[in-house]
């Protein structure tokens, strides 16, 4: 609601009393349009109050002289009043329009025979009960069989031929409905080549003397009696001959001599490529299946060699740099052959325990053994650094020092533990077993640089640091001694 | 435009309909708004409602023949467009028309002006049809919507009719907003194309429960509106008191309210208002020879400016042909007039320095009659 005050304006209904003045009243002449329209039926009008102009069916009466009158039932024929009688004074044009207009040929369409007019030569009727035959009237009767000649018709569309016959001698037909053609014989002239299927064909029907060239297509060929048979199975079956220039034979495909494939399950080949083509999967064997090589090489290219049986060898087998040998049994390379891996060999087992290196009849040495394995889980080995000078630089003595100062390992707690249950393999000579040794952890808190690490923190201490710090202790004590006994 | 500002006055848009939505024409590029709506007197017909919106065209943009314009090709005739007002976040449409013309000054200041007209304009271009005979026996609204679906003029929410007087046939043949008038004078009512573009048709009674949107007072009385223009007109120039409904056909119906006929002599006025039935072909012409049969003092024209009305503006932008307003005046010589009145048109005149308005209003009179 706004927020002005609102104006009350209270309804006075208007009431008809004696204060009003009211009347109704029939037009002589309708204002409006609608009017207009419905009194046009009779219009008199009057001109300077003398003459009148009357529109009507009947003749007018007590007209004056002057006065005009619209025959409405003549098609407004105009007359008019000369005193005493209505004379015609239609245009004479008019007149002789119509006569001409009279004289012009009349055309009938209906279903009786015009009578009781006047016909002209030339007039037409169109019979409408009889399929509107056309009759003309001629010699003052109608007469049938009106032809139209050709020149009367310029297009004629086919839709208007619905019965009877077209004689096929004045035909001449550019696109026929075969479904159309319900009767007699096709000319084999008028089949266009190549266009009969065999769907068209009745089975059983085609006979071999009608096969003189050209290609066979089909999974059966059921004669049996030749050298060269298909079973209606697909079995095929020859026992000489040649396909693709291998030799028949009963028990195999080629010749003995050269390349062949025999039924007991040799195979002759002098050199085999197998090639992986689009979506293969590449050559696989059935489980037992060997592959045996008497010399020769199996060189792979981008391909893995994966195989859940053995894989043996007695020559060289060697993995170049990119490739990869994965297997999930044992890989076992008989004496003396030698395994060469170029790049990294990874033991993986699937627990704890169970990847591991065996090298049972390994060579002894009275040479310092320098493989160290890594204390991270990858459990890399390496080689251990090696003593000369050649490979050291800012050599002192220890004891000068002072963060190596050797003195701070009497301080190392000596202790006595047991592994725990699951960390030694159940056949480890120490499992379950108390034993002395230090604690990482502790070396790494009194003399850190002999402690090794993972990614854990202290794993293990190094007994290669910590044997110079003892060694110095031990010399210590030596001189200490000798002190002591006065030497 | 900066009074515009949605503070002084409120925001101002100019949209154009263009891919079936309302996209609004830069604020900045706006220099001039004209609207005219309704008319200037009570006893005058409707006129078509018009606009002009004057576009700074530096840009180029408003210019029909720019192909590269944002707004090609659409800136032809026929174009729909509304000028919209907003206030408090609620948007009022204050008109709503389509683009007859545009008149590109390319000169060193280039502008182009807009001339919009309204649906008044298209209906009032458009015929019914001449029938083979009289047809449609219907109440006026019907009539009026048959018009309107001549004019093609949309269905739906674009019409809202009112009006139950039966009128006789016709044969037609006549412009539409001709047989529309027939049908506003039959049932006593009005017609107008509201300012959201509504085609609407109201009965007599429609007088009756129209709100007063503005009060308009040189006191300062709350919730007034301050005016610098007042046109009043004595009222014996309005006089009517013999009516003639003219049914065509039928009967005419002749009404004389004799006691004005003493004081003014008879004045009459003729209805074309083809009503069918006699009876209420009377009533309206008791109706029509009694409610300006005595005169009365009013005022024609209000002339106002629509800023810093503040809570006042939702009430102004509300304001629609037919509403009723109050005008309050004090005279020099001490006499306190109240005009009550009705709006029967409006002018806007929006420049950047004001926005100047002026309601064109007719009396408000009581009296009434079912028809």
């Amino acid at each position: 609601m706004p927020l002005c005050p609102q104006i009350t304006n209270t309804p006075i209904t208007v009431v008809q009393n004696s204060d009003f003045t009211v009347s109704s009243v029939v037009p002589a002449v309708a204002s409006t349009y609608d009017g207009l329209a419905q009194e046009i039926d009779s219009i008199v009008v009057d001109i300077d109050g003398k003459t009148k102009a009357y529109y009507q069916a009947t003749a007018p009466t007590g007209a004056s002289e002057g006065d005009i009158w619209f025959d409405t039932d003549e098609g407004n024929k105009q007359y008019f009043y000369n005193g005493t009688a209505w004379v015609s004074v239609q245009d004479a044009a008019i007149a002789a329009a119509q006569a001409t207009a009279d004289g012009k040929n009349r055309i009938y369409r209906q279903a009786t025979q015009p009578t009781g007019g006047t016909y002209v030569e030339g007039d037409l009727w169109f019979d409408t009960d009889d399929d509107n035959r056309i009759y003309r009237f001629t010699s003052g009767s109608w007469a049938t069989a009106v032809e139209l000649g050709n020149n009367a018709i310029s297009s004629l569309s086919a839709n208007k031929l619905t019965a009877g016959t077209i004689d096929a001698n004045v035909i001449t037909v550019s696109n026929i409905n075969a479904g159309n053609i319900s009767t007699g014989t096709l000319n084999a002239d008028r089949i266009a080549s190549a266009s009969i299927t065999g769907a068209k064909i009745a089975a059983s029907t085609i006979t071999t003397d009608k096969l003189i060239a050209g290609t066979l297509t089909g999974y059966t060929i059921n004669n049996g009696s030749g050298t060269f048979s298909v079973s209606s199975t697909g079995v095929v079956t020859a026992s000489s001959g040649t396909i693709g220039g291998f030799t028949l034979a009963t028990d195999r495909l080629g010749d003995l001599a050269g390349t062949y494939i025999g039924t007991n399950g040799n195979m002759g080949i002098t050199v085999v490529n197998v090639r992986q083509s689009s979506g293969s999967t590449g050559v696989s064997m059935t489980n037992g299946a060997n592959i045996g090589m008497n010399g020769g090489n199996i060189v792979m290219g981008n391909g893995n060699l994966t195989g859940a049986t053995n894989i043996s060898l007695n020559g060289t087998f060697t993995i170049n740099s990119g490739g990869s040998m994965v297997s999930a049994g044992s890989v076992t390379i008989s004496s003396p052959s030698t395994l060469t891996v170029g790049g990294t060999a990874t033991f993986s087992g699937t627990s704890q325990h169970n990847a591991q290196v065996y090298m049972p009849n390994i060579s002894s040495t009275t040479n310092a053994a320098n493989m160290r394995w890594g204390t991270g889980g990858a459990g890399q080995i390496f080689y251990s650094t090696a003593s000369s000078q050649r490979f050291k630089e800012d050599i002192v003595n220890l004891t000068a020092v002072t963060e190596l100062d050797p003195k701070s390992l009497l301080a190392l707690p000596v202790r006595a533990f047991r592994y725990k249950a699951d960390y030694l393999d159940q056949t480890d000579d120490r499992s379950e077993v108390l034993i002395p040794g230090f604690i990482a952890e502790e070396v790494d808190s009194i003399y850190p640089v002999a402690a090794d690490y993972d990614e854990n923190g202290p794993v293990s201490w190094n007994d290669r640091l910590l044997i110079p710090g003892l060694l110095a202790l031990i010399q210590d004590l030596y001189k200490e001694i000798a002190i002591l006994k006065g030497e | 435009m900066s009074n515009y500002n949605g503070v002084i006055a409120p925001s101002l848009a100019v949209e154009f309909f263009v891919s079936s939505a309302w996209t609004a024409a830069s604020s900045d590029d706006i220099l001039e708004i004209y609207i005219r709506r309704g008319r200037q007197q009570y006893d005058t017909l409707n006129e078509a409602g018009t606009a002009g919106i004057v576009f700074n065209n530096l840009s180029g943009k408003y210019d029909p023949d720019n192909t590269s314009s944002v707004w090609s090709p659409n800136l032809k005739a026929g174009l729909q467009m509304r000028i919209r007002a907003t206030w408090s976040s609620t948007a009022y449409t204050i008109y709503q028309g389509f683009l007859e013309s545009s008149s590109v000054n390319q000169g060193f200041y280039p502008t182009v002006t807009m001339n919009f007209i309204d649906g008044l304009g298209y209906i009032a271009d458009a015929t019914a049809p001449v029938l083979a005979s009289l047809q449609f026996e219907e109440t006026a609204a019907t009539r009026v919507g048959r018009m309107l679906d001549y004019a093609g003029w949309p269905s739906g929410g674009s019409r809202s009719l009112t009006g139950t007087v039966t009128l006789q046939k016709t044969v037609q043949g006549r412009s539409c907003l001709v047989m529309i008038n027939q049908a506003v004078n039959a049932i006593a009512g009005r017609f107008y194309i509201s300012k959201s573009g509504v085609a609407t048709l109201v009965p007599l009674a429609d007088k009756f429960s129209r709100p007063t949107q503005l009060l308009f007072s040189d006191q300062n009385d709350a919730n007034s509106v301050d005016y610098d223009g007042l046109v009043v007109d004595p009222g014996t120039y309005y006089v009517v008191n013999q009516a003639i409904v003219n049914r065509g056909a039928n009967a005419n119906i002749s009404s004389t309210y004799n006691p004005s006929v003493t004081s003014y002599g008879i004045v009459s006025k003729t209805f074309d208002a083809p009503i069918l039935n006699s009876t209420s072909a009377t009533n309206l012409a008791l109706y029509e020879s009694r409610q300006w049969a005595t005169p009365a003092t009013y005022a024609k024209q209000v002339d106002f400016s629509a800023l810093y009305l503040g809570a006042l503006n939702p009430d102004f932008l509300n304001c629609e042909i037919g509403d009723q307003v109050s005008v309050k005046r004090r005279t020099y010589d001490n006499r306190n007039l109240q005009y009550n009145l009705v709006i029967e048109g409006m002018v806007h005149k929006i420049t950047p320095d004001d926005w100047r308005v002026t309601f064109h209003t007719s009396p408000i009179n009581p009296y009434s009659i079912t028809i």
